[in-house]
């Protein structure tokens, strides 16, 4: 599969910061990528250099084989839906709709005709005439795709489209959006902070941080392999401890494991335990205990996150709701829960991100 | 999109921005280097500044004219405060704008309503005459500096107005709401939050009233009388008796100069007045039982007599503007006045009076206000996206800059323009065309400051927006930018044909004999043919911008019915 868009080593500063740091990202054509990551993280500038709003200090932007960095965006067959929608108020749906493609070279009675098929694939016949302030937040998103979609970019950019909108609407318009991108199999780049947004829509989801990548995959490689102590964090991962060498073994005192060495280095290691490895009763005879008074209780759609402590140490477990039905788990009772050794994963410590060899140098 | 944007580079590239405000500041410069150098013709520079402090009619006149100043001053901002307080208290929707309504009314205009109202003859003497049965009218109203102050007073509310009330919206509302839930009174919520965040629209308001009560030349000429002159009096008499444009732009230049030191003590001090109002405690330190009954009581019947009295404040207001706006309309009915508050006669033989004479003043404004309103437009929007997208250094000290035309009292930017024009281009001075030149440049600031305040909010990104959906420059300027600039573009061509159809001050300095304005005619009315005559042309005055806004309006909502771009708009 070719490419459709590709950020090659770029940097850049803005306002004396570096906020991209060698920053290389591929999307392939009919991909869909999400850029994960807190704010400042460098993710709407990223996709910002994609549009070419801005001009990288370093580095190139490909789409598909051609190097688009010195031009213009109106040249480089990308779209955009922007959080905050960015809908022309003194035009209506129609033109809205309309607006790019008179830069087409298409005749006006294929404006009308792709206008009313886009109308109808977002939903919004009958709302043609309608100016952007007398539409819903979810209208007016419907309309932004709509417009992007009108000019049939070869990447669709999407900074945290889903923002503005409540969750329900959100959720919708998600799963809108996936379907869209999975049958018009455009490549697709988009911005969030959200973990389940980026779960939900993308193929692969790129791990922001400090203006680099720290890691990619899918959303469960992600979670269940996380490939650095700053990866989990970002992700926000529970249940991470420290590790220290005895004699020829790791061993993890919070949790009161031993490891083999393997070779390795005890120095800026942590272990790390996923959550759904944790368990009310073991299913193996390898398995690790943990006795604790219960911290938190907190009831999910499908799963209950259960948190012990004990001396300042906690394992926080998600298991299914009816495992706990009828055992009477309450606050502050004492319980104890099981976890798996066998998958313990020890986190290198340090900040080096994907693809770097040793130590970076700054731009 | 914020940062470097290829976009913006790619207007910087071209430079027009930087050819465009370097033209309007020669021009500006041209306008204050006029006043300086006619200065320097034989006489003496220093000798003629020195006559503004020795010659004692020179120095009273400008002592007359700072006190004037200060007294109005000081008058509108206890008035205006008392009055964002009661709105905060107690807002009607739509009182916002008819309060404004005066802005219809200035110079000669403005007079005759003073006059018809608080003249000697005016309703409110009659009335007082009539109650107390006394023959003489009891209150000196008129040709006293105290009429100055009162008639500044009255029409500089609405020029504060004007310039702070935008400041206490739904924010406003919030964090006082939040400081009277930590314990504050609703006076003491005003005081301690709102007034401080007021504090940049206080210094233009206050200055503006400052210089509207200076640098006004036509009012004084009313209702201030031979002995109370103005120093814009004393120099307007140098020029048009004495012929003696020297000394006169010497003293200009003087009384600029000390013009200076009021609008920076007012800065100082409403910085400092800011400060001490929301840090002083005037009922000393409370105790925690006093928070809980105070908030108590302000719930009950003591604040609601708080919300009433502030109705009541807000209404005696509007009913004293209402009057004086629609007050010549009646006068222009009146035959004969005779000893009561009511007319004897009633009459339509003014109307029958009008003179082609008359016609032709009026026709004179209205073309000179569209043209001011086309130049304007065609020099003020490209100026004003230089300045909002272009790579200019000191955007703020622009944006300030821009205000010297309004800063300065239009009498003296007439006489620059007439030093000007005799020296390059004399049958230039003797055409209708000066009026335009000058009117343009004193209505200017108007526009550009709307557009400024409308664009510095615009977001970029719609820019950047149709970029990526493949217009060029070009197109997202004409497909976008120009569209949405549109509703302040209408609001700043309505103000300019507001101020330029009723501008007088300037139009006293340059207007040719054969070239009379319509409030040049007035005042030639108020003389010659009596208050009768005079109000006719006034109603005129008053009907044709008022006829104008809302046709305007109208327009405006037809064309840009968008709430977005209208919410975004200075003047609401």
């Amino acid at each position: 599969m070719g490419l459709a868009l590709h950020l090659d080593d770029v940097c850049m500063t803005l306002g004396g910061r570096l906020v991209l740091d060698r920053f290389a990202l591929r999307v392939a054509e009919g991909e869909s990528v999400a850029l994960l990551g807190a704010s400042g993280s460098g993710k709407t500038t990223a996709l910002r250099v994609a549009a070419g709003f801005l001009r990288p200090d370093r580095g190139r932007v490909w789409v598909g084989e051609q190097d688009v960095t010195p031009r213009p965006p109106e040249m480089r067959h990308m779209a955009m839906i922007h959080q905050r929608f960015l809908l022309f108020p003194h035009l209506k749906v129609t033109d809205n709709i309309a607006f790019g493609l008179r830069y087409q070279g298409l005749p006006s009675s294929e404006h009308r005709q792709r206008v009313a098929s886009l109308l109808a694939l977002v939903g919004l016949e009958g709302l043609e005439q309608r100016y952007p302030h007398q539409l819903s937040g979810g209208q007016q998103q419907r309309v932004a795709i709509a417009r992007a979609l009108a000019v049939q970019p070869r990447v669709l950019l999407l900074d945290e489209p889903l923002n503005n909108l409540d969750s329900a609407i959100g959720e919708h318009l998600l799963d809108e959006l996936r379907l869209l991108q999975r049958s018009t199999g455009m490549a697709m780049l988009y911005v969030t902070h959200n973990q389940a947004e980026a779960a939900h829509i993308a193929h692969r989801v790129a791990l922001l941080e400090g203006g680099g990548i720290l890691q990619q995959g899918t959303f469960e490689e992600l979670l269940e392999r996380p490939a650095s102590v700053r990866a989990a964090v970002v992700l926000g991962l529970k249940n991470l401890y420290p590790v220290r060498r005895a004699g020829e073994r790791l061993e993890i005192p919070a949790l009161g494991v031993n490891l083999p060495l393997d070779g390795r280095g005890a120095a800026n290691l942590l272990a790390y335990l996923p959550v759904d490895r944790v368990r009310l009763r073991p299913t193996d005879q390898g398995w690790g205990r943990f006795e604790g008074r219960v911290e938190e209780i907190i009831t999910g759609a499908l799963a209950t996150r259960l948190c012990l402590h004990r001396e300042g140490i906690r394992l926080t477990a998600a298991v299914r709701r009816e495992e706990l039905a009828g055992l009477g788990v309450a606050l502050g009772c004492v319980m104890t829960l099981h976890f798996d050794t066998a998958a313990l994963q020890l986190l290198p410590g340090g900040e080096r991100r994907e693809g770097e060899q040793g130590v970076s140098s700054p731009c | 999109m914020g940062g470097r944007a290829v976009r913006l580079d790619d207007l910087r590239a071209g430079g027009w921005a930087w050819a465009l405000w370097c033209a309007y500041l020669v021009w500006l410069g041209a306008m204050v280097s006029a006043l300086a150098a006619a200065s320097f013709l034989p006489g003496g520079v220093v000798h003629r500044f020195g006559e503004l402090f020795t010659v004692p009619a020179y120095r009273e006149a400008l002592i007359r004219t700072h006190i004037v100043g200060a007294a109005s001053t000081a008058l509108v901002m206890m008035a205006g405060i008392g009055f964002l307080f009661s709105w905060r208290l107690r807002s009607a929707p739509g009182l916002s704008v008819l309060l404004r309504a005066p802005l219809l009314l200035h110079g000669f205009p403005a007079a005759l309503a003073y006059l018809i109202v608080f003249g000697n003859a005016g309703w409110i003497n009659r009335i007082l005459q009539l109650l107390f049965g006394l023959s003489q009218p009891p209150l000196p109203l008129v040709f006293t500096p105290q009429a100055l102050i009162l008639f500044f007073c009255v029409f500089g509310l609405p020029y504060f107005l004007a310039c702070t009330v935008h400041g206490i919206g739904p924010e406003a509302a919030d964090l006082e709401d939040t400081a009277r839930l930590l314990g504050c009174g609703p006076g003491e919520a005003f005081r301690r939050v709102t007034l401080p965040r007021l504090s940049a629209q206080l210094k233009t308001a206050l200055s503006l009233v400052y210089v509207l009560a200076v640098g006004s030349l036509s009012v004084p000429m009313v209702i201030g009388g031979g002995k109370n002159a103005l120093i814009t009096a004393e120099i307007y008499g140098l020029v048009t008796t004495f012929a003696d444009v020297s000394s006169a732009c010497a003293l200009s230049l003087g009384f600029l100069a000390t013009l200076a030191v009021p609008l920076i003590l007012i800065d100082r001090w409403v910085d400092w007045a800011g400060r001490w109002v929301s840090t002083v405690q005037w009922t000393g330190p409370r105790r925690p039982a006093d928070r809980h009954s105070r908030r108590c009581r302000d719930s009950r019947p003591a604040s609601r007599l708080l919300v009433r009295a502030a109705g009541g404040y807000q209404g005696a207001w509007l009913v004293l503007l209402c009057l004086l706006v629609l007050s010549p309309l009646y006068a222009s009915f009146v035959l004969d006045w005779g000893a009561g508050p009511l007319p004897e006669s009633l009459t339509l033989q003014w109307y029958r009076e009008i003179t082609p004479q008359f016609w032709e003043s009026i026709r004179l404004s209205l073309l000179l206000s569209l043209g001011a309103c086309l130049i304007t437009l065609a020099v003020g929007v490209p100026l004003a996206v230089a300045w909002r997208f272009g790579p200019l250094p000191a955007k703020g000290v622009l944006k300030s800059l821009v205000l010297l035309p309004i800063g300065v009292p239009g009498f003296l930017w007439g006489l620059s323009l007439l030093v000007m024009a005799y020296r390059w281009w004399p049958t230039f001075a003797q055409g209708p065309w000066i009026l335009l030149a000058g009117q343009t440049f004193l209505a200017l600031p108007f526009m550009l400051r709307v557009l400024m305040s409308y664009l510095e909010g615009f977001d970029e990104d719609y820019l950047a927006m149709a970029g990526i959906l493949g217009a060029g420059r070009r197109g997202a300027a004409r497909r976008v930018l120009l569209p949405m600039m549109l509703p302040a573009m209408g609001v700043g061509a309505l103000l300019v044909f507001v101020r330029t159809f009723g501008e007088s001050n300037l139009a006293l300095m340059v207007a040719p004999a054969q070239y009379p304005t319509a409030p040049l005619w007035l005042y030639q009315a108020i003389g010659i043919s009596g208050i009768g005559t005079a109000s006719v042309l006034e109603v005129f005055l008053v009907l044709i911008p008022l006829l104008v806004l809302f046709g305007w309006e109208r327009w405006l909502r037809r064309r840009a019915p968008w709430a977005e771009v209208r919410a975004a708009l200075p003047v609401g």
